[in-house]
């Protein structure tokens, strides 16, 4: 069993220490998923939350604890569609959407800073789910076996799907940013 | 200048803020959710939820969610209505029997509540994470 298998087995056994570490070395992995998700800032803490409580809830239940990584993206994609069906049901499309921009950022300060920095990180919240979960477990340098997991694809899909994605990322991105590979000069 | 290669896209996303920062306060919570564990009591899971059923159907509904959690000798039924921030949990255990409910939060003291001869109980919260404490079973966590 390696290191984290290691960790559940002790956090199992009532070590607190343990644990803390597990919400450590997981805590931007799952929030990360959330994010992915379509979850809005504001209530990415609930699902964040209620995902460590069903690992606590669930630890004696954990059938590989190698594979916790797994199994809390896993969950936390769970929770995320459920609550975006939550939030679905009592806000408008409209409404939730200017809520996205509200709780992102102050329009003021948004106005202030140069557009170019925040076409990227726009760009990125198109993309679909999916890839918007691989791009950020990707950069979050999570191991392959984990991420084919969380994916449902096998790991040679990997690489792959992440130039697809970033395919999809460039052409979301105005011409201006100089990031796609269409110049408006020439 | 005019063209990034796919290494180093990823290298400006990793700089930009596209993968959120977390909060000391949310690793705090994650840390506390070990003191909500329950040793002894069984764990009822949620079996069906249809939040998640609307999730891929229509957009516009103003019908309450309905949750089934199933443990092995009982199975508790709840039907949640929203209003903003408060939620109204209209609960059945099955079989129906007269019991004491304990919904807990992770704010403040459990709420209790006694079901009626048909297993019914109507109950308050404010919107977020929720589990139930019924006879020797612990429903799974649901945020409400």
């Amino acid at each position: 069993m390696g290191e984290t298998g290691d960790l559940v087995e002790r956090a199992r056994d009532g070590d607190r220490e343990a644990w803390n570490t597990l919400v450590d070395r997981f805590a931007r992995m799952v929030l990360a998923v959330a994010a992915s998700n379509g979850v809005r800032p504001a209530d990415r803490d609930d699902v964040a939350q209620v995902t460590w409580l069903k690992l606590a809830q669930n630890l004696d239940r954990i059938e590989r604890p190698d594979a916790v990584g797994a199994w809390l993206a896993i969950t936390c994609r769970n929770e995320a569609l459920r609550v975006q069906a939550r939030s679905a049901r009592e806000i408008p499309v409209e409404d939730e959407l200017f809520d996205r921009i509200a709780d992102d950022t102050d329009v003021e300060e948004e106005a202030l800073r140069s557009i170019p920095d925040r076409d990227l990180p726009a760009a990125f919240e198109k993309l679909s789910a999916r890839c918007q979960t691989l791009l950020r477990m990707l950069l979050l340098e999570r191991p392959y076996n984990e991420i084919a997991e969380l994916m449902e694809m096998p790991i040679g899909a990997i690489g792959p799907t992440r130039q697809r994605c970033l395919d999809k990322l460039r052409r979301l991105l105005p011409n201006r940013s100089g990031i796609t590979g269409a110049s408006e000069d020439s | 200048m005019d063209h990034f290669s796919d290494d180093q896209l990823m290298a400006l996303l990793g700089t930009s803020d596209v993968v959120p920062e977390v909060s000391e306060g949310s690793l705090a919570l994650a840390r506390m959710a070990f003191d909500w564990r329950t040793l002894d009591a069984e764990l009822a899971e949620l079996v069906a939820d249809s939040a998640l059923d609307q999730a891929v159907a229509l957009r516009t509904t103003t019908t309450p969610r309905l949750v089934s959690f199933e443990g092995r000798s009982l199975s508790v039924e709840l039907e949640i209505a929203a209003h903003d921030d408060i939620r109204v949990i209209t609960g059945r255990l099955f079989p129906p029997q007269e019991a004491t409910v304990e919904v807990v939060r992770l704010t403040g003291a459990p709420l209790v509540v006694d079901t009626d001869v048909d297993g019914r109980f109507v109950v308050e919260v404010s919107a977020g994470p929720v589990a139930f404490d019924v006879l020797s079973i612990r429903t799974d966590w649901l945020v409400t």
